[in-house]
């Protein structure tokens, strides 16, 4: 594990109003001899606040190599025997018999870009009984125009050749970002009261849509639109990263520029029609500016254009062309066929070597390409 | 299937295909990458077949193939066969359509 892995789940131990709120909500909703499943276990918070609540047992799934050490944190507090840790990704752990309720922290800026979505909408599919319950359970989101200093200047940082260098190629990429800022009310200027633009149910990896008009109020410039979530993790608790919220959460908010800015005043609308689509990973924001009856500026954006995509990152993507052969998946096939249950690892690369070890360009390229074999396998 | 053939009858100097606003489009090195948010599914261009729906969105499909004739030194019936075959594909995918009014 990394030190900023460390830290990242430091952060989120450390914040004490959305760790209240999920110990809370927790103990609201789960039941005696309820099983809980915690998807994106993480150092396994959530898995021991479940067993406060009174559950039989938990299951706590987590991808990484972390899920080492919240085993041995649960060992540590005394859950070791009402929690059970499997390393796999969320959509790809399996369970003994369905679960009642299913918990999970990684709702990330407009919860989208976290996973919580497709977690939760392949946990209702296959691993909770029916009935379970999710926490949280369902999500308003919130976007508001606004004037923003430093995610303007973040933008045009690409457009002010840095070292004489015209990297203007990358304006297209930042324009197309959905970006991450930790916000407080002194960073930032609404333009106008922020909006709902929509509300849906935490096992929702359908398309998102919704739209918004808004009436500026105040005078500013308008950089684009700044976006947050109201989380409802049981009946009675929620919680928020608004900026302008007291009660916030320790959470980024997530910035959708336009790509220019524009001068806005008491009066002026902005309309905004945001598509989201969970499963793809891909946010699309577009709308206009208008004073009166006159249309100021039309914008268009989506994180499809923003993403770094190259020929062959796309092949990945299109399903219906055929998959090419290639070197490397000649070399893959030797791989497997040398991994016959008896070999060793070192086996596997002797031999490779021996086979074809002019494919490599080093040793070590032999050596991390087996490893990384020998680590799907697992 | 489409089976109508294109650039018969130029009207104005509008295009006569429109990228629909459900498909996400954009340049990767060279290759067009078009994603159809109604399916879900991407779809690659060559970089030819990314010209080629470049222009047809840009003027009008007579225009269009009096173009691609000339930069591509191909015979025009087998430019249209090839650019009708294009588009056939591309509209049965939902990532093509008329403009409105054409026709």
């Amino acid at each position: 594990m990394s030190q900023s892995e460390l830290h990242e789940h430091r952060g989120y131990l450390a914040d004490e109003r959305k760790v209240a709120a999920y110990r809370a909500a927790l103990a609201e909703v789960v039941m005696p001899a309820d099983v809980v499943l915690d998807l994106g276990a993480g150092t396994g918070m959530l898995g021991y606040f479940a067993c406060e609540a009174g559950a039989k047992s938990v299951i706590a799934v987590d991808r990484g190599d972390i899920i080492g050490l919240a085993r041995r944190i649960a060992a540590d507090n005394g859950y070791e025997d009402r929690i059970a840790h499997i390393r796999a990704v969320s959509v790809e752990a399996r369970v003994a018999t369905p679960v009642d309720v299913a918990v999970c922290d990684q709702i990330g800026g407009l919860v989208h870009d976290a996973g919580i979505l497709t977690c939760f909408a392949d946990a209702r599919r296959r691993l909770l009984a029916p009935g379970g319950r999710l926490v949280p359970a369902a999500f308003r989101i919130f976007l508001v125009p606004v004037t923003f200093d430093l995610g303007r200047g973040t933008v045009e940082f690409w457009a002010s050749k840095p070292a004489g260098l015209d990297v203007g190629a990358a304006r297209v990429v930042a324009v197309n970002t959905e970006a991450k800022y930790n916000l407080t009310p002194d960073d930032l200027t609404a333009l106008a009261p922020g909006a709902e633009v929509a509300a849906f149910a935490s096992d929702h990896d359908d398309p998102i849509r919704g739209s918004a008009t808004f009436v500026v109020e105040e005078a500013g410039r308008f950089d684009g639109f700044v976006g947050w979530f109201e989380a409802c993790m049981s009946p009675s608790i929620t919680i928020t990263n608004d900026p302008w919220s007291a009660d916030r959460i320790d959470r980024w908010c997530n910035f959708y520029p336009v790509d220019e800015a524009l001068d806005v005043g008491p009066g002026d609308r902005v309309r905004l029609r945001l598509d989201v689509r969970p499963r793809l990973g891909v946010v699309s924001w577009s709308g206009d500016v208008a004073r009166g009856r006159v249309d100021r500026r039309h914008y268009r954006h989506s994180t499809f254009r923003g993403s770094f995509l190259t020929a062959e990152t796309v092949g990945t993507f299109v399903r219906d062309a055929p998959v090419p052969r290639s070197d490397r998946l000649d070399t893959l096939g030797e791989v497997l066929h040398l991994i016959d249950g008896s070999r060793t690892q070192s086996d596997v690369v002797e031999a490779l070597g021996d086979r074809i070890g002019s494919a490599f360009v080093s040793s070590a390229e032999l050596e991390a390409f087996v490893r990384n074999v020998v680590t799907l396998a697992r | 299937m489409t089976t109508d053939r294109i650039g018969a009858e130029p009207l104005d100097d509008t295009p006569d295909f429109e990228i629909p606003a459900h498909v996400l489009y954009r340049e990767v090195d060279g290759e067009m990458v078009l994603l159809n948010l109604e399916t879900e599914h991407y779809f690659g261009l060559d970089a030819i077949g990314a010209d080629i729906v470049t222009r047809l969105t840009e003027q009008p499909a007579k225009a269009a193939l009096d173009a691609l004739v000339a930069d591509y030194a191909v015979e025009l019936e087998v430019l249209r066969h090839d650019v009708d075959d294009l588009v056939a594909t591309l509209v049965d995918a939902g990532l093509l359509e008329r403009v409105e009014g054409f026709g």
